[in-house]
């Protein structure tokens, strides 16, 4: 963790960054489980209710896509450890939640786990980043059409710069057993309903992918370099509320410190604003007082 | 055990895009009537979607991309 914080005013100390972030790195993240499970299983049902003709295909597909775009995050609190908080008795909360969270997307937990602590690790690199695929990006429309193609191409290209941490290749290994089955789970749904996958898991995890791609990967990281304090924004949208995108105006404190709750980050970034202000970070000076509650739209 | 598993993985690198469109496309246009007007039949199942499949998924193959 390299910064320099030799004009950093001894209030602002990185120490008491930290004991402010621990304050909100407490509480159980419930909502989040909640959504987690909820979404898989509404997903779920719409394939009863699709194929027992209860709903239109239509209805369906647009509950599935919904699930889809709620699917990520339950799974990245996940990643973090943010259920189990280090508590080796609940850690199969993290487990449980992270797989069944991503069934909806088709992404195997282990491999999204192994490339995101790497993300941290490494943002915006262009060498080490798997995520920097998305963050080059120059308009939401590349965006698009980069996760058209899959992740397939940013696992070939960055795979090898991290062979060499074990921890790494035996999460990612692990995933790529379960990413076998769910191909091969797919493409025999496929065979027996044809339009019930394509509109129900391939469509809409394709909507959910470029949803969370954008949100998570690209806005909040666009156009920034490389460093604590300098690698994700502050921002706000025109018209558009945080609550439709996940509240990813403020992932720049969960790059700062991950366990903080996803739900408890407004309340952080309100205690927290003068430490990045005091340190620089893009946007800081734009944060309103008050976030909790605030849809953080600009007018 | 583990030259079974790379071969495979192997396979499924190099021809994972081929049998994703015999497979998925393939099902998926044999469910528009509109390809049923080309009937290329084998045991009552019409060959044509599935061979159009299986050419989306030749050419994203030596494209190295879908679109």
């Amino acid at each position: 963790m390299r910064f320099d914080n030799s004009n950093i005013p001894a209030k602002f100390s990185f120490q008491k960054e930290k004991e402010v972030a621990r304050k909100f790195a407490q509480r159980f993240q419930w909502e989040m489980m909640l959504i987690g499970i909820g979404q898989a299983l509404v997903w779920l049902s719409t394939w009863f209710l699709v194929i027992n003709n209860y709903i239109s295909l239509f209805v369906g597909f647009i509950l599935a896509s919904i699930c889809a775009c709620l699917a990520y995050l339950p799974s990245h609190e996940a990643q973090h450890g943010n259920y189990s908080r280090g508590n080796k008795k609940k850690r199969w909360l993290d487990t449980l939640i992270g797989h069944v969270s991503l069934i909806t997307l088709m992404y195997p937990y282990r491999i999204m786990q192994a490339t995101h602590m790497k993300h941290h690790a490494n943002t915006n690199n262009p060498e080490k980043d798997f995520d920097y695929g998305i963050v080059s990006c120059k308009n939401p429309w590349e965006v698009f059409l980069y996760t058209l193609q899959g992740p397939d191409k940013a696992y070939k290209e960055y795979y090898d710069v991290h062979k060499g941490d074990k921890n790494f290749v035996n999460r990612f290994s692990r995933g790529l057993l379960v990413s076998w089955v769910q191909k091969f789970v797919q493409l025999a749904l496929v065979v027996i309903f044809p339009l019930e996958t394509l509109f129900l898991w391939f469509l809409p995890r394709k909507i959910g992918t470029f949803y969370t791609a954008l949100n998570f990967s690209w806005f909040p990281h666009q156009g920034l370099e490389v460093g604590r304090y300098k690698d994700s924004k502050f921002y706000m949208f025109k018209y558009m509320p945080r609550y439709l995108t996940h509240s990813m105006q403020l992932h720049f404190v969960h790059h700062l410190h991950p366990n903080i709750g996803h739900h408890d980050e407004p309340r952080a970034i309100e205690e927290l604003k003068p430490f990045l202000i005091a340190r620089g970070l893009p946007g800081a000076e734009e944060i309103p007082d008050r976030v909790t509650y605030n849809p953080l739209v600009k007018i | 055990m583990n030259a079974l598993v790379e071969s495979l993985s192997d396979h499924i690198e190099n021809w994972g895009m081929v049998w994703f469109g015999l497979i998925f496309l393939g099902s998926i246009f044999n469910e528009f009537s509109l390809f049923n007007a080309l009937n290329i039949s084998l045991f009552d199942i019409n060959l044509f979607p599935y061979i159009l499949g299986l050419i989306f998924g030749l050419v994203a193959k030596y494209r190295g991309r879908w679109i």
